[in-house]
């Protein structure tokens, strides 16, 4: 099985926002650049967050929340491929769970 | 002798007596700001500009009723007399009387005089106050610098107080957390506290940038101001943007309607009752003259209508109500055109009519220090 660790904080040192045309170190591009490719070519992704405590809401939700919306990928694929951590930060883990689970009920909803 | 009366007329219509008497015909009509004087510096005519003894924008009553001599009037007419006199020529800002400024009017003055420099190139200088605490918020938020067009003091940790940051976008933001972090939590501030103060503060620059300035509009001109005081043992942080308002911009978000419905069911379905078929809801909206801009920005703060659609966006006001609910003294300020909204806890928030437009938006909330 490969697996890959991703840390963010060796992608950029302060990510934050939602959109690209926002800032270039954002949650759409952190999805689309980083996330997504990693989870198409390996079996399982870590993502590691230890290093930032400010990546704000938005960033969380476009990064995570948003590869179900836009339907890159499904619910049933992220819970079996992805995993995610923050050493000092339990808040971020929360936050990402909870808006992964808003996701997939939108998406339910239709 | 025909010459010689034609030429004692001439002299008479150019003398200096009658050019004052047809001067001072001229501009009999003409309406003075209260604030207006005109004064020598160096032999260069400057206007001058008397701030009032109380600068605040805080001062309002639960109906707020129109009275010409409300703080906040009296605060908006100065910010709009200066506004109309740097744009004519020179003036000094006078602040001699100013007993006291807060922090939300030192930022809309700071980001009047600051929007006008990037159109016209004024000559003007600061008169101080007799209180060194307005004086030193006047130095320390770099207004002075501004008015003067003086090099500016740039935002970072090392310095003893935060001047008012501005930006057009991630720029700045995590100097001004740096900010708090060392120097007012002389580095204190824990993962967990930090992460939550962080999302507050990104989260009303974000929706700035992406809902308060028309879209498709160059990002040059998506300009933010953002101040903090601190006064005992609560934080205070205001951001402040000349965009279209929250008025103007939430009745385009998609969950508008439904969000509207939730807040006034009564008067959604009267509105509903009332509509032609081929009428929308939102044109009558816009013509219903008891939708104030206060319901307007309520609606903008209630709940979490974020839906597919629109891409996950929330309305932006989660993460500042959060750190309101968990303070005692939290209190959230929301100004926007013609409308107020102040919030205490989901139980406990007011709507208010303000007699003057605030440009755009200003938002300003508490936060304990621990």
């Amino acid at each position: 099985m490969t697996r890959k660790t991703i840390k963010v904080v060796d992608w950029h040192s302060t990510p934050k926002f939602r959109f690209k045309s926002e800032y270039d170190f954002s949650g759409e591009v952190f999805r689309d650049e980083i996330l997504v490719p990693a989870l198409k070519k390996y079996q399982h992704v870590h993502v590691d967050l230890t290093g930032y405590n400010r990546y704000g809401p938005s960033f969380i939700d476009e990064a995570f929340a948003n590869i179900i919306r836009k339907g890159i990928l499904s619910p049933e694929f992220l819970e079996e491929h992805l995993s995610y951590s923050h050493e000092h930060l339990p808040r971020v883990v929360e936050q990402i769970d909870q808006k992964i689970d808003k996701a997939c009920k939108e998406k339910l909803k239709g | 002798m025909l010459k010689n009366s034609k030429i004692s007329k001439k002299r008479f219509d150019t003398s200096l007596g009658f050019r004052r008497h047809r001067n001072s015909i001229k501009r009999k009509s003409y309406k003075y700001g209260r604030f207006k004087n005109l004064i020598k510096i160096n032999g260069s005519s400057y206007h001058e500009l008397k701030a009032p003894r109380v600068l605040t924008i805080y001062s309002i009553s639960e109906s707020f009723l129109p009275d010409d001599e409300s703080e906040y009037k009296i605060t908006l007419d100065f910010i709009n007399d200066l506004s109309s006199s740097l744009v004519k020529g020179k003036v000094v800002v006078n602040f001699e009387d100013t007993e006291s400024i807060n922090a939300a009017a030192l930022l809309l003055l700071y980001a009047t005089v600051h929007s006008i420099q990037q159109t016209s190139k004024f000559d003007s200088k600061v008169r101080l106050s007799k209180s060194l605490i307005v004086n030193k918020l006047i130095r320390a938020s770099n207004l002075k610098r501004l008015i003067e067009r003086r090099e500016l003091i740039v935002p970072c940790s090392r310095i003893k107080r935060l001047p008012v940051v501005t930006s057009n976008d991630a720029k700045y933001i995590d100097d001004i957390i740096d900010y708090i972090k060392v120097r007012i939590y002389d580095n204190g501030l824990d993962a967990n506290d930090e992460s939550v103060l962080s999302d507050a503060i990104i989260e009303s620059i974000e929706n700035v940038l992406l809902h308060a300035y028309p879209k498709g509009g160059s990002k040059l001109h998506k300009q933010w101001w953002l101040l903090c005081d601190v006064i005992d043992d609560q934080l205070f942080l205001a951001i402040h943007d000349r965009g279209v308002s929250i008025p103007n911009t939430v009745k385009h978000r998609e969950w508008f309607e439904r969000a509207f419905q939730d807040e006034y069911p009564e008067i959604y379905d009267e509105i509903k009752n009332s509509l032609t078929p081929s009428q929308k809801f939102l044109e009558y909206l816009n013509i219903k003259p008891n939708i104030k801009d206060k319901h307007l920005i309520n609606v903008s703060m209630t709940g979490d209508y974020s839906s597919i659609k629109t891409e996950g966006r929330g309305q932006g006001s989660k993460s500042i109500k959060y750190l309101v609910n968990e303070n005692e003294s939290g209190k959230l300020w929301v100004f926007s055109r013609l409308g107020l909204f102040v919030y205490n806890s989901e139980e406990d928030s007011r709507l208010i009519d303000l007699p003057i437009k605030i440009p755009g938006t200003l938002i300003q909330w508490n936060i304990k220090i621990r």
